[in-house]
């Protein structure tokens, strides 16, 4: 299932868009991410298979697939 | 007896002799009608008995906010939803539901509900806010905004600890 991820105050935040939402994850994005902010579109299987530690989370936003508008 | 109103041979409105209940085709322009939420009939049909107005759920979330984040879910953390485009796990706890179309302003209603396995059953939500000042039990509304709302989890046995929950909750009613 495709995510997203972004950069928040401390971690990383995981967007999951809603099954019956219209529009497309990265209209989605566009709308749900913060303004200016850079987001991740990722496979679910990416993300750490552990959560003790979620709060330590980080991923490199240096080349983003977008930015929420 | 049954029957129809027609206006230029177009259907508007048909009379259900069983029930002696009128409906609207549903092709009818409605636009230039005015309709009353808490006619009689209207309330009747939602089964709101009494005189108390009734007033409308503008948003609603069931998802799952913690194994469905993570590892590698083949669903959904979203069970259903009403109104929402997505929602975002910012950590621990903390979620952050978006709408699909906002909610007219920022003073509405949220009901939120959370729960786990034993020993924690429920537990009551706070809104907005850093994890750090935030006692089991509180209710703050800083990110409750027409776009979004955020609902934090405090573990009910520990002060400013952040914890997930298997089952969240969330109404909007405004």
């Amino acid at each position: 299932m495709k995510l997203a991820i972004f950069p928040n105050e401390t971690t990383i935040s995981v967007l999951v868009p809603a099954p019956n939402c219209e529009l497309t994850l990265e209209q989605i994005c566009a709308k749900d991410v913060p303004t200016g902010v850079p987001y991740l579109i990722i496979d679910s299987s990416e993300l750490p298979a552990d959560r003790e530690f979620r709060d330590a989370w980080q991923a490199d936003f240096s080349n983003p697939d977008g930015y929420g508008a | 007896m049954a029957g129809t109103l027609r206006v230029g041979g177009k259907v508007l409105a048909t009379h259900n002799s069983e029930t002696d209940e009128i409906s609207l085709d549903s092709a009818t322009n409605t636009s230039n009608m005015s309709f009353d939420a808490n006619h009689a009939g209207i309330k009747s049909a939602l089964n709101a008995s009494g005189d108390a107005p009734i007033y409308a759920c503008r948003a609603w979330v069931n998802f799952d906010g913690t194994n469905a984040f993570s590892p590698n879910p083949s669903t959904s953390a979203i069970r259903d939803s009403g109104n929402v485009s997505s929602i975002n796990e910012n950590a621990t706890g903390n979620y952050q539901i978006n709408f699909d179309t906002p909610i007219p302003h920022d003073n509405y209603a949220v009901a939120v509900f959370g729960s786990n396995e034993a020993p924690y059953n429920i537990a009551l939500p706070t809104f907005g806010g850093p994890e750090g000042s935030s006692p089991a039990g509180a209710a703050r509304s800083t990110y409750q905004q027409t776009g979004s709302v955020r609902v934090y989890f405090t573990d009910p046995t520990g002060y400013n600890t952040a914890s997930d929950r298997e089952t969240v909750t969330v109404a909007i009613f405004c």
